[in-house]
């Protein structure tokens, strides 16, 4: 039975015709009749992907692998571009010897690109093709038209379509087998938006570009502002620190002393009882050469590869370095075992530690062998007959390690020397000093008097004859 | 089951079953026999040849059927219908396993010869050790490596394999692998075509595909051993774990190859005309360019980490195939193996031609022989630069290998149909469509 409604006149423009099938073939007949009478603009909406409705419709294969195709290749291009730039031409790096560009290993990415663009193509591609989002269809004001995702199909025709006349295209559809036909209409609500709504929308987007302003005006600075707590419980707990104060001890230190003769829990691997010998010393040997030559160097005189490719990096500008320390130096002969052994594991300065890499026993033979390079490459033994005052003070600056922490030129882990004559601030952030000779005499005898704001405390005092520090003192001049 | 299917095409093979054994018999004799005649009367270095060449026929010949036998299982764990119309060719091209197999143990004639050496893991690794007594003719082959590695070395990496890689353990394993695949393929074509007369029972079915997921654990396991033991260990020192996949997935591409191969030519003499048609080749062809992808990617997965590591004893497996003696067949097979193949069939248009993928198929399988050339016959010479052993004994092995082949997959045609006519899900399967 067809039946012809007409609902709701007082809405807007006529958006079209929708008609009503029960049955699929019945609408792939009517599909072919449609356009077979000339209409171009309409379309047919079922419950369920129907299999050859395309063809049927005249629809034209879509275009879209064509432009997937030519956006994977930009895609493919742009990785090899991108990787040749950054690996060959801005920031070459050696790593581990491979060529600094290479197809080899540049076709992973090259692959994800590829996929990448040919993805987000095919994608929103679709989404472009096919309109959408589309926020609002009026055949949706259609209640028969519900029925689109149950049981029913669904031809609908447009009035904006050339050839369309109502009255005809009512009678069309039904002669094609509709069981209804009904004609629908545009709301006619002004499609503007609110006008208040449109002011809340222009105060949001203003407020929006705040955090973003707010990010970019603290971008590279430093404070001296507190910064704020959030969840003050959780950043200050109330519990025992290594270096904190307590009433509760009569000493009144939090950490507590081992007692006597025990082992902390989890920490017996580390008081290992080794044999020094042959093979333990071979062992020391082959760990040191996989995990520390590479910076301190095989001999331990701190030239390893890492550290030439840095300097060199550090001299162009690229980087900054602090040198690995020279471990046949007397400071590291003078130093306890358990001193070195816990640089190994928790690392000192920028050298990281190596805890994770290094087992217990490995650790203590490395120190071993360390031992023993110290013992082959004696230091310090500098024939100092014949030179000046600032020869033997530069021979100090290496050889009591002031070279790991200072240099002539920028700020490492503590300040540039070349600062003769310069005020600076010193740690309480209030009192200035000019540099001078009594100053860094004062300083070289007890660093933690008039220490500078901003560098860490980390300078010991260094046991020197009145001789050393003025050869020191006078090497130091010489550089400015 | 069936019977409301309009079934009145041509599926029957009787006429052409005889005609099939006859021309692969022919092609086998031929071929082996002038194989054998050319490379097994010469001496020493020429039996060798001949025995490597014998041993890429093989694998070439094998993979397919494998490849058919894993179109067929995993298309029942996966209950897909849209193969439902070329799994009996698939079926019947995995019961050349049998035939083909039989043929591949003369791969254990070698241990018996000890002028040829092809598993030299056995001269290192075997009781008498006739590798010290040859160690003077054999000095150059071994020279290349030799040269990469301490020979003692050498000789101490393979004496740790010894528990796996040793005579007895290695024929165990070839018949175990043969044995179970021969069994998997008569399982198969046994139960789907009993389907074919059991009427509304759906038995046959269920129980393929209750034993068809346990299956494809097995023939992962077999498949990656047997490239491990046929291919992987004629370089005793090399090792990569990714091999097994590698050698699957260009299995899997083959069979797919052979199937739009086979359908074309039953279509040509007048069968299954109805029931195969530009679907199903579409198909055939989106496996051709995924498996041809991904047969690439599994192989520069193992080029990368390789070249990355930079390890001897892995990276000498490149250095042999980079000299000047394979270079050239390696750049063969990234261009014209893998890149050229992933460009001509990333076209729905190519895939849908049937001609045109007929044309692909047989080019992408010749590509699949260079392949197993490429891994199998460098270590004819161990990277010593040579002129290309390639030639008219290959070729002979190759027809005498695709003759049994062709025998084994014609021996069981004639007995049903070519078509699993009873299977509950053949509807489906012609009304296949790709959107």
């Amino acid at each position: 039975m067809t039946t012809m409604t007409h609902s709701n006149n007082e809405n807007g423009e006529l958006y079209g015709v929708v008609a009503e099938f029960d049955d699929v073939t019945t609408l792939c007949n009517a599909a072919e009749k449609v356009r077979a009478a000339g209409y171009t603009k309409w379309d047919c909406h079922t419950p369920f992907p129907v299999h050859g409705l395309d063809d049927l419709m005249g629809i034209r294969f879509t275009k879209l692998p064509w432009v997937v195709l030519i956006m994977g290749m930009t895609g493919c291009g742009l990785a090899i571009l991108m990787q040749w730039w950054m690996n060959a031409v801005d920031y070459p790096y050696d790593i581990s010897g491979k060529p600094r560009w290479s197809l080899s290993a540049n076709v992973p990415i090259i692959f994800e690109m590829t996929v990448l663009f040919s993805a987000f193509t095919a994608f929103f591609g679709m989404w472009i093709a096919n309109g959408l989002p589309l926020w609002y269809n009026p055949l949706f004001r259609s209640k028969r038209f519900a029925r689109v995702t149950d049981d029913k199909f669904f031809v609908a025709i447009e009035a904006t379509d050339g050839l369309f006349e109502s009255a005809k295209a009512h009678e069309f559809l039904s002669s094609l087998g509709a069981t209804a036909t009904e004609d629908v209409y545009h709301s006619n609500e002004s499609t503007k938006l609110p006008a208040n709504l449109r002011g809340k929308m222009v105060v949001l987007a203003c407020l929006a570009t705040v955090p973003l302003a707010m990010v970019y005006n603290s971008y590279g600075k430093t404070t001296t502002e507190t910064r704020v707590h959030l969840a003050p419980d959780m950043d200050k707990q109330d519990r025992f620190r290594a270096q904190g104060q307590t009433d509760l001890f009569a000493d009144g230190r939090m950490s507590r002393a081992q007692v006597e003769g025990t082992v902390a829990q989890g920490d017996l691997d580390d008081h290992s009882v080794n044999v020094v010998d042959a093979a333990f010393m071979a062992r020391g040997e082959e760990r040191f050469n996989i995990y520390c030559a590479a910076c301190h160097g095989f001999d331990g005189k701190g030239d390893g590869t890492v550290h030439r490719r840095a300097s060199e990096l550090s001299e162009a500008g690229h980087a900054q370095w602090v040198p690995p320390s020279d471990l046949t130096n007397e400071l590291y002969v003078d130093q306890d075992d358990a001193q070195l052994y816990s640089t190994i594991t928790d690392g000192m300065r920028t050298m990281p530690g190596y805890a994770g890499q290094i087992k217990e026993e490995d650790r203590w033979a490395i120190i071993a062998y360390v031992r023993a390079l110290q013992v082959a490459q004696p230091f310090g033994i500098v024939d100092t007959t014949g030179m000046t005052s600032e020869q033997r003070g530069e021979a100090l600056f290496t050889s009591k390690t002031c070279v790991a922490c200072h240099n002539f030129t920028s700020r490492l882990v503590g300040p540039p020397l070349n600062m003769m004559g310069q005020e600076v601030t010193l740690d309480d952030n209030a009192t200035k000093v000019v540099i001078d000779e009594a100053y860094l005499r004062e300083s070289i005898k007890d660093p933690m008097l008039k220490a500078q704001a901003t560098f860490p405390k980390a300078m010991p005092p260094l046991p020197l004859t009145d001789q050393e520090l003025t050869d020191l003192v006078n090497y130091i001049k010489s550089q400015n | 089951m069936n019977s409301n299917l309009n079934l009145t095409g041509d599926y029957q093979a009787g006429d052409l079953a005889p005609r099939m054994k006859r021309f692969g018999l022919i092609l086998a004799v031929l071929g082996l026999g002038a194989g054998a005649a050319m490379g097994l009367t010469g001496d020493a270095d020429t039996k060798t040849h001949f025995w490597f060449a014998y041993l890429v026929a093989f694998c070439f010949a094998l993979s397919i059927g494998l490849g058919a036998l894993f179109f067929t299982i995993v298309g029942h764990v996966v209950n897909t219908h849209w193969n439902i119309s070329l799994r009996r060719i698939a079926e019947l091209t995995m019961s050349s396993l049998p035939v083909v197999c039989l043929f591949g143990l003369g791969m254990l004639l070698p241990f018996f010869d000890h002028d040829v050496e092809i598993w030299q893991w056995d001269s290192m690794t075997g009781a008498e050790s006739h590798a010290v007594e040859h160690a003077g003719e054999h000095g150059a082959e071994a020279q290349a490596l030799s040269d990469q590695l301490d020979h003692a070395e050498h000789q101490h990496i393979v004496s740790k394999k010894a528990a796996y890689l040793n005579r007895n353990g290695f024929i165990f394993r070839l018949l175990a692998y043969f044995l179970i695949w021969a069994w998997m393929a008569r399982f198969f074509l046994g139960k789907s075509a009993a389907q074919d007369t059991a009427g509304d029972s759906i038995d046959n079915v269920l129980s393929m595909k209750k034993v068809a997921a346990p299956m494809i654990l097995v023939f992962a396991l077999t498949a990656s051993f047997a490239s491990f033991d046929l291919i992987m260990s004629l370089d005793e020192t090399w090792f990569s774990t990714i091999f097994g996949v590698y050698f699957f997935a260009g299995s899997f591409l083959a069979a797919n190859c052979w199937l739009v191969i086979a359908s074309k030519w039953l279509q040509a003499q007048g069968k299954m005309t109805d029931v195969i048609n530009k679907e199903h080749y579409h198909d055939l062809g989106k496996w051709m360019f995924a498996f041809t992808f991904f047969w690439g990617y599994i192989a520069f997965s193992q080029f990368m980490l390789i070249w990355y590591a930079n390890i001897p004893e892995e990276t000498h497996f490149y250095m042999f195939r980079f000299n000047e003696t394979w270079q050239g067949w390696s750049n063969a097979l990234l261009f014209a193996g893998f890149l050229f193949p992933f460009v001509a069939l990333l076209s729905r248009h190519v895939k849908r031609s049937t001609n045109v993928l007929r044309v692909m198929a047989f080019y992408v399988l010749a590509m699949h022989y260079l392949d197993l050339y490429w891994l199998i016959m460098p270590n004819f010479h161990r990277g010593e630069v040579i002129d290309n052993p390639f030639g008219l004994v290959e070729i002979a092995l190759l027809v005498g290998f695709v003759g049994l082949f062709i025998f084994g997959v014609a021996r069981n045609a004639g007995k049903q149909s070519l078509l699993p006519v009873n299977d509950p899900l053949l509807g489906k399967c012609l009304g296949h469509k790709n959107l």
